[in-house]
């Protein structure tokens, strides 16, 4: 698979492109990376999803339906996005830290 | 020498003119809140304008140079920032509706340090709401109203600095500072033509910042060159007590023949006038530099990564305004409803995207070893038309590979400057980037191109 491909499918994957049709799109993406990939129209929501999709009702009670079936749409690609970062719990190894910035004292 | 033409010198130019008291700070200070006042709103470009505070520095920057006293280069020179900025003396609205009359009373450390060094804070300009953290899909994403190209003004100024970028552009401002998570100053800075360093990641100081994702936030200049950029960007750096990530570190020096590759597969489905520009740019760079051939991006999850990271620092740093239900009052239709998904993203996901992220430096760092810098072009097109889905604006021009999210994931640095134009008379761009704490590398890169081209001195028509 080319780069290029495979840099679609990772972003495509992830949060960093549910607008991406264009480049500028991707990179533009404090606006696009935290979108979630929505699930395919054709493909409904699944039930965790909705349940909690639904949820979100006590912090907004006027969501409508649509905004329940798109959240829970965007939490779905939010799952499977987190499904690349280690597929089948395989590709990252017990030892491999997170970047993280701890300052136990300065 | 005329007013528009003082309004579109570069700081460097105003430093000098300054140093020869051809002009005063107060003077430049009112031509630009004049400008400011007057074009701002044409771009969507203008928040607050600040003009007592503005007279107050300015005055006191022209008091200490009669008297001898210059505290820096950019002594006297007026400058905007990003409203995501907390200034003590107008509000900080973060370009959002439930934040419009947020107010702090403390300037940001990026702003105190600027000050210290005898700039002239007179603007407060407009943004995309809470920078694009609720995945906006439009350019009708701020309070302010969508941010519109100096170039032509039925096309986008990018974001999520879209203020900071405009008003370079049109000559309302000295220089600005913007801020860039996955995008924000590059993006901005293609879209109007001017040019924009993203710093490495800890290289300033984001005390004061608004945070979308503490992890990947950067702050940096947007101006009319690349050594302007260089100039503010040696004021702002720094380690900060308030920012426990903030560094301080040398500036490299830079070889006399820098050794430049092409990223691989950058230039496919481009735009037929950022193809041509970037290959003529190429051409341009090869007369002094080394131009190594292609290096291919590492395979590797890099968008999945921004997305984990960035959705769940979002969700974090804006939890309040999520769960009071006050999202509804965004501008965005998608921003309404986008914070919610984040706020039920697994904790496991946001943590092996950190977990990603250090394999991932070790990736690039291999995948650049013996080069100084790589080039690709900023965006695949030009600027995205107002008022259509910016998914549906370009569908012909994809673009190829980019290093933008995988520079921002690795917090590595990277200057986007204008490398000639295309459709609708809007500028094309091109990226530098270099090594982490190498801004010095892509900065000399990008101000010997420009010392060879005029794409940055070329202005738009302004009303």
């Amino acid at each position: 698979m080319s780069s290029r491909r495979l840099f679609l499918r990772t972003t495509l994957a992830s949060g960093a492109s549910l607008l991406l049709a264009t480049k500028a799109q991707a990179q533009t993406s404090p606006a696009a990376a935290p979108a979630s990939t929505p699930t395919p129209a054709s493909k409904p929501p699944s039930a965790v999803a909705l349940a909690q999709a639904n949820d979100m009702r006590r912090y907004d009670p006027k969501l409508t339906d649509a905004d329940i079936a798109n959240i829970a749409g965007q939490i779905d690609g939010n799952l499977k996005s987190g499904a690349r970062l280690n597929p089948r719990g395989k590709r990252l190894k017990n030892s491999d830290e997170p970047v993280t910035t701890i300052h136990p004292c300065r | 020498m005329t007013r528009e033409d003082l309004a579109f010198a570069d700081c460097v130019e105003l430093a000098s003119l300054l140093a020869r008291k051809a002009v005063s700070s107060v003077e430049l200070t009112q031509l630009y809140l004049d400008r400011l006042q007057k074009f701002g709103p044409h771009y969507g470009a203008l928040v607050t304008l600040m003009p007592e505070r503005a007279l107050r520095e300015a005055k006191r920057a022209d008091r200490e140079r009669a008297r001898g006293t210059v505290r820096s280069k950019l002594h006297g020179i007026p400058y905007g920032v990003k409203d995501l900025l907390a200034t003590k003396d107008a509000p900080t609205t973060w370009g959002a509706a439930p934040f419009r009359n947020q107010h702090f009373d403390y300037d940001a450390t990026v702003v105190r340090t600027l000050g210290n060094a005898g700039a002239v804070l007179i603007a407060k300009l407009a943004m995309v709401e809470l920078a694009g953290g609720f995945g906006y899909n439009d350019a009708d994403a701020s309070f302010t109203g969508p941010g519109r190209t100096p170039w032509n003004r039925n096309f986008w100024s990018g974001g999520s600095s879209s203020g900071p970028g405009a008003a370079v552009s049109a000559g309302l401002i000295g220089f600005a500072i913007g801020s860039e998570t996955d995008g924000s100053i590059v993006i901005p800075a293609a879209s109007c033509g001017v040019t924009g360093l993203r710093p490495t990641y800890g290289r300033v100081s984001r005390h004061g910042a608004m945070a979308l994702s503490w992890s990947m936030d950067k702050l940096g200049p947007l101006a009319r060159s690349a050594r302007d950029t260089d100039l503010v960007l040696r004021i702002i750096a720094g380690e900060d007590p308030n920012d426990p990530t903030s560094v301080t570190r040398p500036f490299v020096p830079v070889r006399s023949r820098p050794r430049i590759a092409i990223l691989k597969d950058a230039r496919n489905k481009l735009m037929p006038a950022v193809l041509k520009n970037l290959n003529r740019s190429i051409e341009e760079i090869a007369t002094f530099a080394t131009i190594i051939g292609e290096r291919a991006l590492p395979k590797a999850p890099w968008g999945a990564v921004a997305g984990a990271v960035i959705n769940g620092e979002a969700a974090a740093a804006f939890q309040d305004l999520i769960e009071s239900g006050r999202a509804r009052e965004l501008q965005s239709v998608d921003d309404r409803v986008g914070g919610y998904p984040s706020l039920a993203l697994r904790a496991v996901d946001y943590i092996n995207g950190q977990r990603q992220r250090t394999i991932m430096m070790k990736l690039l760092e291999t995948a650049f070893a013996d080069v100084d810098a790589v080039v690709w072009p900023t965006m695949s097109t030009v600027a995205l038309p107002i008022g259509m889905p910016f998914d549906k604006s370009y569908p012909k021009y994809p673009g190829g590979a980019d290093l933008t999210t995988p520079g921002n994931v690795c917090g590595w640095p990277a200057i986007a400057l204008p490398n000639g134009f295309g459709e609708n008379g809007l500028p094309t761009s091109l990226s530098i980037m270099s090594k982490p704490f190498a801004e010095s590398v892509a900065v000399d890169v990008a101000t010997r191109y420009q010392a060879r081209t005029d794409y940055h001195r070329r202005r738009p028509k302004v009303p």
